[in-house]
């Protein structure tokens, strides 16, 4: 079922009521969790139920396994076919036919008309969020950073808690098995909290996402050759806005339910249009995918080796190359990820290789007896046009390789670009409303990024009507000024 | 079951014949009709989300032919049942005074497998009273969008992944094809375009290159860009527009 | 003598890599809430305040109301609940607050469609 509905609103209310009153009886109200969940999960598609479940025990016999060997080798190798065997589920699942697809490209090409096996295969929902999930357990298994789980309810509930389980946040299970042991607490501040991010996920899906799309990136996108170049230029920012809010507001609601259940995730999103570096936009953009793939793909790549030079480029380029793969089952997301690992290696080197020169200045500039005495700090001023700089650079970067991630195809990319550096004709999609939503939305980025946490702290005090009234006049709002029926979030399709 | 040509007797194969000879006729009597208008024929699809993927294969059919011109007037989720939700005879209605079309395609019925509701009483679908109801939604919904200019073509549901919404499909199939005979619409079959030789649904099929590729997305309901211009294809070839 | 602990940050260079925020430090988290939580009280409030949602849904998505009961299977409890929306939305309708919506969307359909 989707976030947005009331069939959803009338589901988690049930569990909530039930869960908590099954407060003190941890075993019997884990298990209703997990019951909710696959009972959510199945609502999509009761056929996927099993996947899951098999996915799920399977990564539970592995943990054990890793823990209870003892030679380095044999441990290797129990995890290696461990992951093996999530990534091959995730493969059939999600890239056989893709595969498929660019053979027939391929052959096309080469003037051969054959076709290719494709297979009628059903995307499962949520796959590429739960085989990461059962990858990052067994392999913190072999790390020593957590000790298996001994309950099968624990991992079964880790892996498919229904507020992250179709579209995330990737929750590590160092970070969440440790809550499931303890006894959950409600405090009045997580109450306040979880409303608060309903209503601003809410709003960010349902108004801002949904207009920025249907008034001006899906027209643009579907012909650009027929769309002014003002209003392609407003598309490419409004695109970044709408999957930025897309895709934060559904984090935004998981970490909101999952606190009205006594569960902490970590934020998801954290400001990244507000960026100004393309390595502090990946600090904020997606945080668990980003850092799943820092610790599991990159330290993979990267090995025992120190990391350094050339290599460490190459290990920088292919773990967002791959990060862009994740994302779909197109060569327009792998483009982007190239773009992404591009710009971070580029980034880097500049970086590394600026400071080693400023440095070697320095050095050169005490030559003789004279002693440096110069060390005088930038000037704010600086400082603050270095920032502005850096956020141009970064933002528009991002909102340049978003066009990759939203076509369909690399020419539609290409005729997009066409159009917009045309500099032709004046604004017709773009309304002084979308302007507000899409400006409006980069201006909120450079707030406090901790706004809704301290309004939540403050108001803890307020008795329970009060925060009734907000929570339903807030959703009532959203519901009025919003479109009939509901889109999925972007992010289901992965 | 296909019958060898032997054993149809000669009546059978005249009527046949002349049934073939006529459909070839009135394609090519379209063509002509359409090829010799002075102004781009404007061709309007009207419908649920299926009219839209319609609606976007015949643009990019259609893109670089100044002598077509597509418009579309489309809605996710809705159909003839839920009028509580969407009023289709009064959108069309004001849609078709403002732009006055000289075709028209309809696709509807995709989301019309549900109950319906009618004073107090429900009819669940494919009841004998829901089938007298949803032929009468049918017949108005025709009479709305009746034009003196427009030729209105009634394109029929495409099969879909799930076996129950086909078993219906294919009933709703035979209402509008009894309903646009009766208003003097042209009724467009793309059942077997979409399905394999078996006759089950395929996501795949033969694109306009030729070759085997996903024609159908991952919910076996909505087309792909690929099949967008298959679906497009397929309905300009057969109303004669192509 | 150099001293060579300097950072690339004290030279005297225009140009520095930008890794600071646009804006100052954001300020410190608020303390957690010090105080033991009583979650079944919190819990209390968190099921209230929602019902309260809840009741203004109703009084004011009438019309939504509606639309839900008639997403739902039919049998003959969704009969009853969907008669017994109809009516809800009537009496909404009479008294005023189904009136609400149309005219909120009204102003705001209208900002949407300003044109520069």
């Amino acid at each position: 079922m989707l976030f947005p509905t009331p069939e959803f609103a009338i589901f988690f209310f049930a569990v909530f009521v039930a869960a908590w009153a099954l407060r003190t009886l941890d075993e019997p109200r884990k298990a209703l969790l997990l019951i909710a969940s696959y009972f959510f999960y199945g609502y999509w598609d009761w056929r996927f139920t099993a996947l899951l479940a098999v996915s799920s025990a399977f990564n539970y016999v592995a943990g054990l396994f890793i823990a209870g060997t003892k030679g380095e080798v044999t441990r290797k190798r129990i995890v290696g076919v461990a992951v093996a065997a999530n990534l091959s589920l995730l493969g059939v699942f999600k890239y056989y036919n893709f595969f498929m697809d660019s053979l027939t490209d391929l052959t096309v090409a080469l003037g051969i008309q054959r076709d290719m096996p494709f297979l009628e295969i059903i995307l499962p929902i949520g796959i590429s969020f739960f085989t990461f999930q059962g990858i990052s357990y067994v392999v913190d298994v072999y790390r020593g950073h957590i000790k298996p789980v001994r309950s099968p309810l624990d991992l079964f509930l880790y892996i498919s808690f229904f507020p992250q389980l179709v579209a995330g946040p990737i929750v590590r299970a160092s970070h969440f098995l440790p809550q499931l042991t303890r006894r959950p607490e409600l405090t009045r501040t997580a109450v306040v909290f979880g409303f608060l991010l309903i209503l601003n996920g809410m709003f960010k899906k349902v108004v801002v996402a949904h207009y920025i799309a249907a008034g001006l990136v899906d027209p643009a996108f579907a012909d650009p050759t027929q769309t002014s170049s003002v209003d392609l230029i407003a598309a490419h920012y409004a695109y970044a806005v709408q999957v930025y809010c897309d895709f934060s507001a559904y984090s935004d609601i998981a970490i909101g339910t999952a606190a009205l259940l006594g569960y902490r995730f970590r934020k998801n999103f954290d400001r990244p249009l507000g960026a100004t570096s393309l390595a502090q936009l990946w600090q904020r953009w997606h945080i668990s995918l980003s850092t799943w793939l820092r610790d599991y793909l990159y330290r993979a790549l990267r090995g025992d080796k120190r990391d350094g030079g050339a290599r460490m480029y190459r290990n920088m380029f292919l773990t967002m190359l791959l990060g862009g793969l994740w994302h779909g089952a197109n060569w327009t997301f792998v483009l982007w990820g190239a773009i992404h690992g591009l710009g971070l290696t580029v980034e880097r080197f500049i970086k590394t290789h600026g400071h080693a020169w400023r440095t070697s200045r320095l050095r050169l500039s005490t030559v003789g007896a004279a002693a440096v005495t110069e060390t005088a700090t930038p000037s704010a001023a600086a400082n603050r046009t270095a920032a502005i700089v850096g956020w141009l650079i970064t933002f528009h970067l991002f909102t340049l390789a978003a066009v990759f991630f939203r076509s369909p195809q690399l020419d539609t990319a290409l005729r997009y670009f066409a159009a917009m550096f045309s500099f032709q004709g004046g604004p017709h999609l773009l309304t002084p409303f979308l302007f507000a939503l899409t400006a409006g939305a980069v201006a909120v980025q450079f707030l406090p990024g901790n706004k809704i946490e301290r309004f939540a702290a403050k108001a803890g005090d307020w008795p329970a009507w009060t925060l009734g009234l907000m929570l339903g006049a807030g959703l009532l709002l959203i519901e009025m000024i919003g479109p009939q029926g509901v889109a999925p979030f972007i992010y289901y399709q992965f | 079951m296909r019958v060898p040509l032997t054993h149809l007797d000669s009546l059978t194969l005249r009527r046949s014949l002349a049934a073939l000879l006529t459909a070839m006729l009135v394609g090519v009597a379209t063509q002509l009709a359409f090829a010799a208008r002075a102004h781009a024929l404007t061709v309007a699809v009207i419908g649920d989300s299926v009219a839209h993927d319609l609606g976007r294969g015949m643009e990019d059919l259609f893109a670089n032919n100044r002598h077509v011109r597509i418009i579309r007037q489309t809605k996710f989720a809705t159909g003839l049942v839920r009028t509580d939700y969407y009023d289709w005879n009064a959108v069309a209605r004001d849609f078709l005074r403002h732009h006055k079309p000289d075709v028209i395609l309809v696709v509807m019925g995709g989301n019309d497998r549900q109950a319906i509701r009618v004073h107090g009483r429900r009819y669940d679908a494919l009841s004998k009273g829901w089938l007298a109801d949803y032929e009468r939604r049918v017949s108005r919904f025709m009479n709305t969008i009746k034009h003196k200019r427009a030729r209105v073509y009634w394109i029929g549901l495409p099969p879909v992944r799930s076996d129950a919404l086909n078993y219906a499909y294919r009933i709703m199939n035979r209402v509008y094809r009894r309903e646009a005979a009766r208003h003097r619409f042209e009724y467009v079959d793309v059942w077997h375009k979409f399905t394999t030789r078996g006759g089950a649904y395929s996501s795949f099929g033969q694109s306009l290159e030729g070759v085997k590729r996903r024609i159908r997305m991952e919910d076996g309901e909505h087309f792909t860009q690929v099949g967008r211009l298959v679906f497009a294809a397929e309905v300009a070839k057969k109303i004669g527009l192509r | 003598m150099v001293d060579e602990s300097v950072s690339y940050r004290e030279t005297k260079t225009f140009w520095r890599w930008p890794s600071r925020s646009l804006l100052p430090r954001p300020a410190k988290r608020a303390a957690e809430d010090a105080r033991k939580p009583d979650s079944i009280a919190n819990v209390r409030a968190a099921a209230f305040a929602m019902l309260i949602a809840f009741a203004i849904f109703l009084v004011f998505e009438s019309e939504g109301l509606r639309h839900f009961t008639r997403d739902l299977p039919g049998n003959h409890i969704t009969d009853v609940l969907v008669s017994a929306a109809d009516r809800w939305h009537a009496l909404m309708q009479r008294l005023g607050p189904a009136r609400v919506q149309p005219a909120v969307r009204e102003v705001f359909d209208r900002i949407r469609e300003i044109h520069w």
